[in-house]
């Protein structure tokens, strides 16, 4: 071993194929996609599993809990009720927890045609696939127990959640970068989302004196959107889409501040 | 003709109440194809700043950099793998990053780094060694035209030091390279002549035994 060691001499170089910025930005984002995606699957042994089953388990724990004060209450009722708000809150929920990716990647930054935009883009391009099989999960579980839905309206809560969970993730990011007490303050904006997103109840069970603040938050919009898509008929008026829309634009415009502070730094 | 050159820099780190220090003031720095240059100073004197600056991973405070050429990562015991992923999706993560071969270079790098049979591990359960030689071999697998060693080869055992050693000669001749190291030796071996970063400036190009007697100043007045 140790002659063929001082015997070696070269290594066998690739050069890398030149490409034009934009081409080459491509590529990052898709090699930082394949790379969260894989590292994902390997977190908790089943990760994808894991995450897969999380909207579900919230949906057997919620039946159960909601079952010893009604006992009306079924799983079935709890996965028409609870199912997909808590797949499309996940969903968010997974995109808007990259706040730090930057700073546990910051190696990867080293790395020629990286940048920090690619790498928020490679996040949420996970968080997408990453989704799919269990929104899939989600409808296969709908048709199964023959529960109508409003296909589009559901594709447009998922858009929606995109949306506002991408214009949420690039100013946080910023923020976030190096900046170890903002980083503490921000982990918990996903948990306080859980308890105030009408992911477990429906707004129009929240006292008409709370509803007002409630629909503050665009997260009970989406939320509210996807029960539109279950429960025909009932009133879902108060969802403004615009409002989803004009709120992440305003998020999105704080990102240019975050940056130049985070340069600064 | 492919160069490094950062004119007239200065670099500050603020703290988030905007409170920082600086660690180099109105200094210049210039490395053309072909040269091998030493980075000496004492901890904190900002070789790694450098070289993170060189690479363009950090911008400046102000003053200007060109760059004509292709520049590697600073390959050193912090390398740029992830830890959460194997050997060997570190090294496709590298090919698709940067549109390579990757058998070709699974073979090259792990036939170098004789990690063969750890290659399905992941990063995070390397020892520094294992790391810096899956790093070093990875780096040097790609053809850049500088080349940024910040202490690469303080960790690793002997075997990986004679290849390390047979690479600075052979792969890497004609490449532009820094070499930022604490061992005076490595850098009189490998490089040419030396720079000297003290007190927020970079001094005048060096040869090496000029800048080994500045340098050994500088430490006694420390001491």
């Amino acid at each position: 071993m140790s002659n063929k060691s001082e015997n070696y001499t070269s290594l066998n170089v690739q050069k890398p194929k030149m490409q034009n910025q934009f081409n080459a930005f491509l590529m990052s984002v898709r090699a930082l996609t394949i790379m969260r995606i894989i590292e994902v699957n390997g977190r908790f042994n089943l990760g994808l599993l894991f995450s897969a089953l999380r909207p579900l388990l919230l949906v057997f724990v919620v039946g159960v809990f909601i079952r010893g004060f009604n006992p009306a209450f079924t799983i079935e009722d709890a996965f028409q009720s609870v199912l997909f708000c808590g797949a499309v809150f996940f969903y968010w929920q997974e995109i808007a927890r990259g706040y730090n990716f930057l700073d546990s990647r910051k190696n990867i930054l080293y790395l020629p045609n990286t940048s920090h935009l690619s790498i928020i883009l490679a996040e949420f391009c996970g968080a997408v696939f990453i989704f799919i099989p269990i929104f899939a999960l989600s409808l296969l579980i709908f048709f199964l127990l023959e529960i109508d839905i409003d296909l589009f309206r559901l594709f447009e809560s998922i858009v929606y959640a995109s949306i506002f969970g991408l214009c949420y993730i690039i100013p946080a990011s910023f923020f976030c970068f190096n900046n170890n007490i903002v980083q503490q303050l921000a982990s918990y904006i996903p948990l306080i989302a859980l308890f105030t997103s009408c992911v477990f109840y429906p707004l129009s069970t929240v006292p008409v004196e709370a509803k007002y603040y409630f629909l503050f938050n665009p997260l009970v919009h989406i939320i509210e959107m996807v029960r539109s898509a279950i429960f025909f008929g009932q009133d879902f008026s108060h969802v403004n889409e615009s409002y989803i829309i004009s709120f992440s634009i305003a998020l999105l415009l704080t990102a240019p501040f975050a940056f130049i502070s985070n340069i600064k730094r | 003709m492919k160069k490094i050159k950062l004119l007239n820099f200065t670099k500050n780190y603020n703290d988030y109440l905007g409170q920082g220090y600086q660690v180099y003031l109105k200094s210049n720095f210039e490395i053309k194809e072909g040269e091998r240059i030493g980075l000496l100073g004492v901890n904190g004197a900002g070789k790694t700043t450098l070289c993170n600056l060189v690479s363009g991973n950090e911008s400046l405070t102000s003053g200007s950099r060109e760059v004509v050429g292709s520049v590697s990562w600073p390959i050193g015991v912090y390398s740029s793998l992830s830890a959460n992923l194997t050997g060997n999706q570190n090294i496709a993560f590298i090919c698709n990053l940067l549109n390579l071969n990757y058998e070709k270079m699974r073979s090259t790098v792990l036939e170098a780094a004789e990690l063969n049979i750890h290659a399905n591990r992941k990063i995070s359960t390397y020892s520094a060694g294992m790391k810096a030689k899956l790093s070093f071999f990875l780096s040097l697998a790609i053809d850049f035209d500088f080349f940024i060693f910040d202490e690469v080869t303080s960790v690793g055992d002997q075997s990986f030091r004679n290849k390390a050693d047979a690479i600075f000669k052979d792969t890497l001749s004609g490449k532009g390279m820094i070499l930022c190291s604490h061992n005076f030796n490595l850098i009189k071996k490998h490089c040419t002549k030396c720079y000297i970063i003290n007190d927020k400036t970079i001094s005048p190009k060096y040869s090496i035994d000029t800048a080994k007697d500045i340098y050994d100043g500088i430490i006694s007045k420390k001491n």
